[in-house]
């Protein structure tokens, strides 16, 4: 124990030597040297800057402890003349860039440690990355609509979400729900009392297995939660193989056929039956501290009604769904069909559009297409960024050819 | 009339008519003679063509038909004479002649203005002991009617509704009803039961059966919805099924009928057939949704006593016209035997025979365009024969004893529903084989497969009634007594529904076939006897009609609460004939009858025997990549919803009429009340059982040799309850309401009758007996179904419906161009629903291990158990009221060469007013959302 707090006092002396010799550096070099510098901002990688909205460059010199701000002002360079020095920069703007043709708007940055800033004048580059703006989970994909076969007829069991760790550090999805609405899309109702504002009525309600470490996801990766995690192409030519997905919905019934390999999902509340047209709203939620998935079937219940309006006349329904408080969630996405879309069944806190895969009910083509979240770009560590913007009309791309669909 | 009337112009008649007055000729050859010619015309001048002019003087009496030009001549004996001219449809005419003073006489006939009024076409309202509607031929012709569905618009309170051909047509006397509206009570198979209880006898034959069961396990499912229109099992009779063309008469009991007919709970439907000569009779119609052929002939002897009609039709219809790939057709043949015979003893014997035949198919095809396969067919295909015989005996003399008539009806029907279907399985799916409980290994179907299913149904009703009839006189009251004996028995022979277990239709489906032939027969038997009494106090008269009616339900296990049980039904209906007065030089009568009466219905063989329904449950399902590993394993438990409490079905009617005549202006009011709180349907009950869940989590499974052995792997055990339908006594159906009609007579100057029939009635449906629910929602917890059923007063909401329904009709005849048309304004005054709430409050629940327990809601808070209770919305009472509509409906009719052509058309909502209304706010705008069904069809009278 001693030992251990000699070693401790002794790393602290060091590190107060070190701080007084960098105050001597500091005071050595007190000239009056200026460098002329200008600093050039690289497009960040995979995308071109289309226009430079805001950027500012803040630099601190390390010996003197100095900060300058340097506000952009077009050309997509910086000058200005600095004290010659060493210097930690920060660069924070927003630019606009093309994704798949769309000029999007994005917020961007970097951090450049150490920069020695000497001579007479001297060009820096400065790299940036798109900036994250969720940092936790996102649905990157979701593939509702199912597959045809080769005899033209409908097979669904091959749907699948695909769930991306979209932070920086590893996440672990133990114990998270994945919420399906109670309400759709394409049926408004005046529903009374309306939580809206402060909750989402959820219907189906799963939660990922696990003790609290059993399914980590790295940053910038994804793992596959599947309708039924089994190869897929035994039933119908057209589809895909999902053996190796991570998680699966597991629903009591009959006749159900699961995989064997993927994590069954464990039914809190109703059952999960992915509808094919959308129609519903999807949500990654983490329970806060002390919340239970018992505690929330007893306590969290949303008892509702309202009058169902149907060929002219009115008829008083009452329902009840499950209090899913906004802040509690995670991320959430909205789908529709483009023709039957009425209303976000969420609050604009936590989504304020939606995303579909067909215009009008019905359509054929809606077979083998998924719903995907645009990237931005890679971050620093090289992983996609996904665009959140808390919009699923404009963050999400419709109607794309699911990943998993390689062949 | 008419009959003997056409007998005469029958060549054969004819002859001996002129051969005889060739012999009187002979005879009176010396004297004399002048010619005398005769003309006959109507009141316009137009020639009446086979008119009977009969001469008669002391001595010598003629007889001779007008010719085309309305012409006749004689040759007689100057002489006074009596003139006598008549026809069908013309007064009687009659003048003293001399044929000294002349020899060019023209008669000029009144029509009839009696039988102008008995041109009927609307339904009249029967003045008999109980109410009745009576359709005649003629209403029948003016409606141009698909199928009897369509006579329903006569009924009081009934409105024209096109014609709904591509599902079931179930009849609903005295209800407030939508066709094809599965809304609530209405239309729902939980409120069946009145259905099922109307009574349908075709000249004494009974056409409800008690042994349909054709249905497909998707109906049982309720998976296949879609298909369910046509299939008709425990709702009676399918009126889309019965053609009007060779219908003389029907009448229809919405009353207290004769304990003669039982086994019933709403009413009696009785259609007597064509009977006696005809000429060839041909009708071709043509609507929006269906053709209809139709052809028929009556021979009779010529001293009448032997008398055979045959008739045949033929319906094609496109339920929607722009589908072409779905369709209804019937085909219709009869065969009419009937023989009277004279006995020595002054007593007539006679004896009836029908035979039928009706095919009907309901065909749907899927859309090349969206099944590439085309392998999907859907057929539902009902052949129905019928062979009946009635033979009568009747005393002539004034003697106790008045008749005996033996009926016997044999019903075979042969019914398949036919189903072919590619079958691609949306998901992976697994299926349990076993028919008995236990743990049993099931198997993976392939990922598609043409399924064939077939439903063979062979229901035969065998149905023999005995009834004698007595009659005494006791000083002025004249007594009157049926007795008789009635028995049913009705088996379904059909192998059931036959499928291959591998490829079921539907691969969700837990059903387990069963051959119908197993089912045990249904029999039943009943005792009747009526006595009616009529007496005249005075002025007044006074009928009194008792009855009573005594069933058993026979061929039945002694563990069921009927067996061996005699119900009784009696009724009781007595009418009071006040003395009649003159009011405007007319005879005025006053008829007051009141009734009161009860009917019950048995359960048919579908509420009796039914399905046994399988509980399956995944034990281990394990489903390698490669299939030899692959094993699924299921716990199969088999409930027996069979309901041996079941008991018939009871409907307690009370009624009052007011009939008033003056003239032929005749009103009638019915005010009636019916009660029926044990009508059947399905209600839930629960059940408990438990399987294992064996864990396939250790295994590893990229290096497996051979399927798991189940016995190896580690489980877990699990209770849980569910619920299943059984049949129940359970259903409420309530109706009262006020019927009337008024007709008044036919407006010379118009020649127009107005008709204002209609009525107001409420029908209230609600399920009696407390049911068991699942509480607030069905939704599992926590992986597992919610683990609590509680058991509520209410299975839906008790519903209560009201409409006013009034039809006005002018209907006029102009007999100088043989033209009639009418227009019917068809009047909805209001409809209006009215749901009431519920008490969402359990009673008593039960958990998984199946022990029912008192239900404290305070105890309840905070827990699972607290969603048992099921919130109620706080306008659940709110009525949906929808203001008044209106449809004009116009027929026509024409004939043409002397009645040998008619043509007729008719155009159904012609013009509508429906008044626009506002819910929640919102105005609910209902212009144009009726389009007019138009119609015509020819009949040829040849």
């Amino acid at each position: 124990m001693i030992k251990r707090l000699l070693q401790s006092l002794c790393l602290l002396l060091v590190v107060l030597g070190f701080n007084a010799c960098s105050s001597d550096d500091n005071s050595n070099m007190t000239g009056d040297e200026q460098t002329f510098v200008t600093f050039w901002i690289n497009d960040p990688q995979d995308a071109k800057i289309e226009e430079i909205k805001q950027m500012t460059i803040y630099l601190t010199e390390l010996n003197s402890n100095k900060k300058t701000e340097l506000v952009y002002e077009g050309d997509k360079k910086i000058q200005k003349a600095l004290p010659t020095g060493t210097y930690d920069i920060t660069v924070e703007g927003v630019i606009t860039h093309k994704v798949n043709g769309v000029v999007e708007e994005s917020k961007v940055g970097n951090f450049i440690k150490g920069v020695v800033i000497s001579g007479r004048e001297m060009t820096k580059a400065i790299d940036i990355v798109f900036k994250t703006s969720s940092t936790g989970f996102v649905i990157e994909e979701v593939f509702f609509a199912g597959t045809k076969t080769p005899q033209g007829l409908q097979y669904t069991d091959d749907q699948y979400f695909k769930i991306t760790n979209n932070s920086d550090e590893v996440l672990y999805l133990d114990g998270m729900l994945f919420v399906q609405s109670k309400f759709m899309t394409n049926d408004k109702q005046d529903y009374t009392p309306n939580i809206m504002s402060e909750a989402l009525s959820a219907g189906a309600i799963l939660q990922f297995p696990g003790k609290g470490k059993d399914h980590p996801v790295e940053p910038g990766k994804s793992v596959i939660f599947a309708e039924n995690a089994i190869n897929h192409r035994e039933f119908n030519s057209n589809s895909i193989d999902l053996t190796n997905a991570e998680f699966q919905n597991f629903r009591d019934g009959v006749h159900d056929v699961v995989g064997l390999k993927a994590a069954k999902m464990i039914t809190i509340h109703d059952e999960l039956v992915v509808n094919i047209q959308g129609s519903y709203a999807y949500a990654l939620v983490k329970m806060p501290e002390g919340m239970t998935t018992e505690k929330l079937v007893v306590d969290n219940i949303y008892d509702y009604e309202y009058e169902m309006i149907f060929g002219g006349e009115a008829y008083p329904s009452v329902d009840s769904a499950i209090k899913i408080p906004n802040s509690w969630i995670v991320d959430a996405v909205n789908l529709g069909i483009a023709d039957e879309y009425m209303w976000n069944v969420t609050s604009p806190s936590v989504d304020m559009g939606y995303t579909y895969i067909t215009q009008h009910v019905g359509d054929e083509g809606r077979y083998g297409k998924a719903v995907r979240r645009h990237v931005l770009g890679k971050n620093a560590a090289g992983n996609n960024v996904l665009k959140d913007t808390n919009n699923s009309t404009v963050d999400f791309a419709p109607a794309v050819r699911p990943s998993l669909f390689k062949y | 009339m008419l009959k003997h009337f056409t007998i005469i112009t029958r060549p054969t008649q004819l002859t001996i008519i002129i051969l005889s007055l060739f012999i009187h000729f002979l005879s009176y050859g010396q004297n004399t003679r002048s010619p005398i010619s005769i003309k006959v015309q109507n009141e316009y001048g137009v020639a009446i063509p086979t008119a009977v002019v009969m001469i008669k003087s002391d001595k010598e009496s003629v007889l001779e038909l007008t010719d085309e030009a309305g012409e006749v001549a004689f040759k007689l004996v100057p002489d006074n004479y009596l003139l006598e001219v008549q026809h069908i449809s013309y007064s009687f005419y009659s003048q003293k002649l001399n044929t000294l003073t002349h020899n060019n006489f023209t008669v000029a006939l009144k029509a009839e203005t009696n039988q102008l009024e008995e041109v009927v076409i609307t339904a009249k309202e029967g003045t008999g002991l109980t109410s009745t509607s009576v359709i005649n031929r003629r209403a029948m012709q003016h409606l141009q009617p698909s199928s009897f569905a369509d006579l329903m618009e006569l009924v009081p309170g009934g409105r024209a509704q096109d014609p709904y051909l591509g599902g079931v047509n179930k009849i609903q006397l005295r209800e407030v009803g939508r066709v094809g509206s599965n809304i609530g009570g209405v239309g729902n198979k939980q409120y069946d039961t009145s259905s099922l209880g109307t009574l349908f006898v075709v000249d004494g034959a009974q056409l409800n059966s008690g042994a349909n069961l054709q249905y497909t396990y998707g109906y049982m499912d309720n998976v296949s919805s879609g298909v369910n229109k046509n299939i008709n099992i425990s709702s009676g009779v399918d009126m889309r099924t019965i053609s009007t063309d060779q219908i003389e008469k029907v009448e229809i009991i919405r009353g207290i009928p004769s304990v003669e007919y039982g086994n019933l709970t709403s009413g009696v439907v009785k259609i007597t057939k064509k009977s006696g000569y005809s000429k060839w009779q041909a009708r071709f119609k043509a609507d929006g949704y269906s053709k209809l052929f139709a052809v028929n002939k009556g021979f009779e002897s010529k001293d009448s006593s032997f008398k055979v009609n045959v008739g045949l039709d033929y319906l094609n219809a496109k339920p929607e016209p722009r589908n072409d790939l779905e369709s209804y057709k019937r085909v219709t043949g009869t065969v009419r035997v009937s023989k009277d015979k004279n006995l020595n003893n002054g007593g007539l014997f006679s004896w009836v025979s029908n035979l039928s035949y009706t095919g009907s198919i309901d065909d749907a095809k899927s859309d090349p365009d969206i099944d590439l396969t085309g392998a999907n067919k859907y057929k539902v295909d009902n052949k129905f024969y019928s062979l009946s015989n009635i033979v009568t005996y009747e005393s002539r003399n004034e003697s106790f004893f008045r008749s005996i008539e033996l009926q016997t009806t044999f019903n075979q029907r042969f019914d398949k529903i036919n189903q072919t279907k590619f079958v691609q399985l949306e998901a992976a799916t697994a299926l349990p084989l076993s028919t008995v409980d236990g743990e049993y290994d099931g198997f993976f179907p392939t990922a598609n497969y043409i399924a064939e299913s077939v439903v063979d149904g062979k229901p035969l009703d065998i149905f023999a009634k005995v009834v004698s009839a007595f009659r005494y006189n006791m000083s002025a009251i004249s007594t009157d007594i049926r007795a008789g004996i009635d028995w049913q028995y009705s088996k379904n022979n059909g192998r059931g529904q036959v499928y291959d277990i591998y490829k079921p239709l539907d691969p969700k489906s837990t059903y387990r076939n069963r051959a119908y032939k197993d089912i045990p027969a249904y029999v039943t038997t009943a005792l009747f006897a009526e006595h009616i009494s009529s007496a005249k106090f005075g002025q007044h008269g006074l009928t009194l009609a008792l009855g009573a009616r005594g069933s058993i339900m026979q061929n039945l296990s002694n563990d069921f609460t009927m067996s061996g049980k005699m119900y009784i039904d009696p009724r009781v209906n007595v009418q009071w004939t006040l003395p009649s007065f003159m009011v405007a030089n007319k005879e005025a009568k006053v008829d007051l009858t009141l009734g009161w009466g009860q009917q019950r219905l048995f359960p048919d063989l579908n509420l009796l025997y039914p399905e046994k329904y399988y509980r399956d449950v995944q034990q281990l399902n394990y489903f390698h990549s490669n299939p030899d590993y692959r094993t699924v394993n299921y716990k199969t438990t088999v409930f027996d919803p069979q309901n041996k409490a079941l008991t018939p079905a009871l409907n307690n009617k009370i009624e009052a009429r007011l009939d008033l005549n003056l003239g032929f202006h005749q009103l009638t009011f019915t005010v009636f009340k019916e009660r029926m709180s044990n009508g059947f349907r399905t209600m839930n009950q629960y059940g408990i059982f438990d399987y294992k869940r064996y864990d396939t989590s250790n295994i590893d499974h990229d290096h497996i040799m051979s399927t798991p052995n189940k016995e190896d792997l580690p489980y877990e055990q699990f209770n849980e309850n569910f619920l299943y339908n059984v049949s129940r006594n359970g259903s409420r159906t309530d109706k009262e309401g006020i019927e009337f009609q008024y007709s008044s007579n036919r407006i010379s100057v118009i020649n127009t009758r107005i008709t204002i029939s209609g009525a107001w009635f409420r029908t209230e449906y609600g399920n009696s007996l407390p049911t068991y629910r699942r509480g607030n929602s069905n939704a599992n917890v926590n992986g597992k179904p919610y683990p609590y059923l509680g058991l509520y007063d209410e299975m839906e909401p008790k519903s209560k419906y009201e409409q006013l329904n009034s039809n006005l009709l002018l209907d006029t005849y102009i007999p100088k161009l043989d033209l009639q048309f009418s227009t019917s304004f068809q009047f909805n005054w209001y409809y209006l629903a009215k749901n009431e709430p519920m008490n969402g409050m359990p009673s008593y629940y039960v958990g998984v291990d199946g022990e029912l327990r008192p239900y404290d809601a305070e105890e309840a808070k905070g827990t699972l158990l607290e969603q048992l209770v099921i919130p109620q919305h706080s306008n659940a009472d709110k009525s949906r009221r929808t203001p008044m509509l209106m449809d004009v409906n116009l027929k026509l009719s024409k004939s043409f060469r002397n009645k040998q052509i008619t043509v007729s058309m008719f155009a159904n909502k012609l013009f509508t007013y429906y008044a626009p209304y506002f819910v929640n706010g919102t105005k609910v705008n209902r212009k144009g959302l009726r389009d007019p069904y138009f119609g015509m069809e020819i009949n040829f009278n040849l």
